[in-house]
């Protein structure tokens, strides 16, 4: 600032006023030292997100799209409810209900959007590469929501060709309240009075009720069920039974991985340990199994958020650290590290933390300084962690020009036995001695 | 100074860190000042910060940094006193509001800085700037009328209204008192 102007009076605080002795005190007790290093690195973690302006104009654009597009999807008018042309060609169909016809080459496509619509019988495609056969007597409506396509069988039978779908590109059979998940597969659901009936041809279908999973019917099995009648079935008891772990790990021994995912899917509803253990295993599975780190990365959050104090809390925290560093995202890290040294006073992994935040301060901020006194904490520890922690504190105060505590530092580090970085560190030692 | 400006603009990281380093301070305790609380705080000094790594490189040191600096502090207290303001009257609208005044509280010696605080609160907030900025802050007179945009003169009478109304608002000079500055 430019030097002081003689015509100004003397600041109060300076005059021995009552004033002046209130606003001495009011200055003292507000020149707080807030965590400068915490919120730099939270500082860079919001740089890299867009700007306020630039979400601005993406929430318009995006409404712009797609309040035109609900609108037509909830006034254009409801497609044919059957086909005399298909209908001609399914003899099976004609002859019986439960003995669906083969798909034609000829076949109307049906557009499906967010509201339900009927299906005509026949043979017709739908979006996403699926073909459904809809025997003569079927009635069916479908619609199309969040990469999932939700059919509800009300009666007769359906065939359906499913290709292989992306994870959250289900295709859901729903009928007489039982629900069919199909992965990838050729299916034959039946809902005549009293029975239900699942046929697979290809692939897996999962079966479920009320959020419960029932069964897993695989190539070549069937699975029916006989339903009660509609006064029986108010009074029926509840199916508790869920998969258990043991179900969902079965799918790794034949590297069912896709399988494997829709289990832990499955089990990761409602609010319990387990449900948060499927999640943990789910967004593990995503982690080691096909590597999609931005995935894993989402139902790690997914898992601290629906279960902010669960008994697996800390790992997920762990994980999305590890994951954010692994991604490049060190900002981010950096202020994750942060919050968990916050929420974790007494945490066993702190020292590690430690290590990694020195980690990021060294190589990639190139902020010794700053690595230093997280190396300096990470150096208690026992271990790898320890051993790694000392010898970096080491380098950064070479690197810093504090060749007295660098040359001590060495020294006690190589003071120990069977160090991780003994050679280098003897190296660094006669550098500093020279 | 102009060094390490210069060292941002170019895109060094440790130039950056420096220079946060440096600034945080100054700007976190003048937001406080500015009555800026809690997670407002730390969201209006982040947005400071951002601003300023945003737009240093168009920054043509027409004025000193921190007078910029105070600028931008200035525009985030604004927004965050709007955004209170919004909030409290949509509690009241709800039915939730507290009208809690502690005018004409009995306030113990111990609380004094807590007396200062209250009176800041209670500044038009004209003058809570000039205040601030001249006695906490310390910024020459000629200074904060380029933080604010004003003449020198505009900056002198609000500053020798915005004392007697301290001094009132803390309760320890006679009502109607003048210091001419």
């Amino acid at each position: 600032m430019s030097t002081p102007d003689t015509n100004w009076p003397a600041p109060m605080k300076t005059e021995p006023s009552a004033a002046g002795s209130a606003l001495r005190q009011y200055e003292r007790e507000t020149t707080e030292s807030p965590n400068e290093a915490a919120a730099y690195s939270r500082t860079l973690a919001r740089l890299d997100r867009p700007g306020s302006r630039q979400r601005r104009w993406v929430a318009i654009g995006t409404t712009a799209l797609v309040v035109p597009a609900i609108l037509w999807l909830v006034w254009r008018p409801t497609p044919p409810v059957t086909n005399p042309a298909n209908t001609q060609s399914l003899p099976v169909a004609s002859a019986s209900a439960s003995s669906p016809p083969r798909a034609t080459p000829v076949a109307p496509s049906v557009q499906l959007g967010r509201v339900a619509i009927g299906l005509p019988t026949g043979t017709i495609h739908l979006d996403g590469g699926i073909t459904a056969v809809l025997a003569v007597d079927t009635s069916a409506t479908a619609r199309f929501q969040e990469g999932t396509l939700d059919i509800t069988l009300s009666s007769g039978t359906i065939e359906l060709h499913v290709p292989p779908r992306e994870i959250g590109q289900a295709v859901l059979v729903t009928a007489g309240g039982y629900r069919f998940t199909v992965v990838g597969t050729v299916l034959t659901v039946s809902h005549g009075p009293g029975r239900l009936g699942l046929t697979v041809g290809e692939g897996l279908v999962a079966v479920s009720n009320e959020g419960s999973h029932l069964a897993t019917v695989a190539a070549g099995e069937a699975w029916s069920l006989d339903l009660p009648s509609p006064a029986a079935r108010k009074f029926a008891p509840r199916i508790t039974r869920r998969t258990s772990a043991k179900d969902c790990a079965r799918f790794a021994a034949d590297t069912r991985m896709h399988e494997r995912l829709l289990c832990y899917r499955e089990r990761a509803r409602g609010r319990s340990p387990d449900a948060e253990r499927a999640q943990y295993e789910l967004a593990r599975l995503l982690r080691d199994g096909p590597g999609d780190l931005t995935a894993a990365l989402s139902a790690f959050e997914l898992q601290r958020s629906r279960f902010p104090r669960g008994d697996l809390k800390i790992e997920a925290d762990r994980a999305i650290i590890e994951l954010l560093q692994r991604l490049g995202r060190h900002a981010e890290a950096l202020a994750e590290t942060q919050m968990f040294l916050d929420e974790n006073p007494d945490a066993e992994h702190r020292a590690e933390i430690r290590l990694i935040r020195g980690d990021i301060y060294r190589a990639l901020l190139r902020d010794p300084m700053s690595a230093e006194r997280e190396y300096d904490e990470g150096a208690r520890a026992d271990g790898r962690t320890g051993d790694d922690s000392r010898f970096l504190r080491a380098l950064c105060l070479e690197a810093l020009g504090r060749l007295d505590e660098a040359l001590l530092a060495y020294k006690d580090y190589l003071a120990q036995a069977g160090t991780a970085h003994a050679r280098e560190a003897k190296r660094h030692l006669e550098q500093v001695t020279r | 100074m102009q060094q390490l400006f210069d060292r941002c603009v170019s895109g060094e990281g440790q130039a950056w860190r420096d220079l946060h380093r440096t600034y945080h301070p100054v700007a976190y305790r003048f937001l406080a000042r500015m009555g800026v609380t809690g997670a407002d705080l730390d969201d209006a000094c982040q947005e400071v910060f951002v601003q300023v790594f945003r737009y240093l490189a168009r920054f043509e040191h027409r004025s000193d940094f921190q007078t910029w600096l105070y600028k931008l502090c200035l525009s985030q207290s604004g927004r965050v006193r709007r955004r209170r303001k919004l909030q409290q009257a949509l509690a009241w609208v709800l039915g939730q509001g507290s009208s809690a005044r502690t005018a004409g509280q009995e306030w113990s010696n111990e609380m004094t800085g807590e007396r200062v605080r209250q009176a800041l609160e209670r500044m038009k907030p004209m003058h809570r700037q000039v205040f601030v900025l001249f006695e906490l802050e310390g910024v020459d007179g000629a200074d904060i009328a380029r933080v604010l945009d004003c003449p020198a003169t505009t900056v002198r009478r609000r500053l020798h209204y915005a004392r007697l109304e301290f001094e009132q608002l803390l309760g320890i000079g006679p009502a109607g008192k003048r210091r001419s500055p």
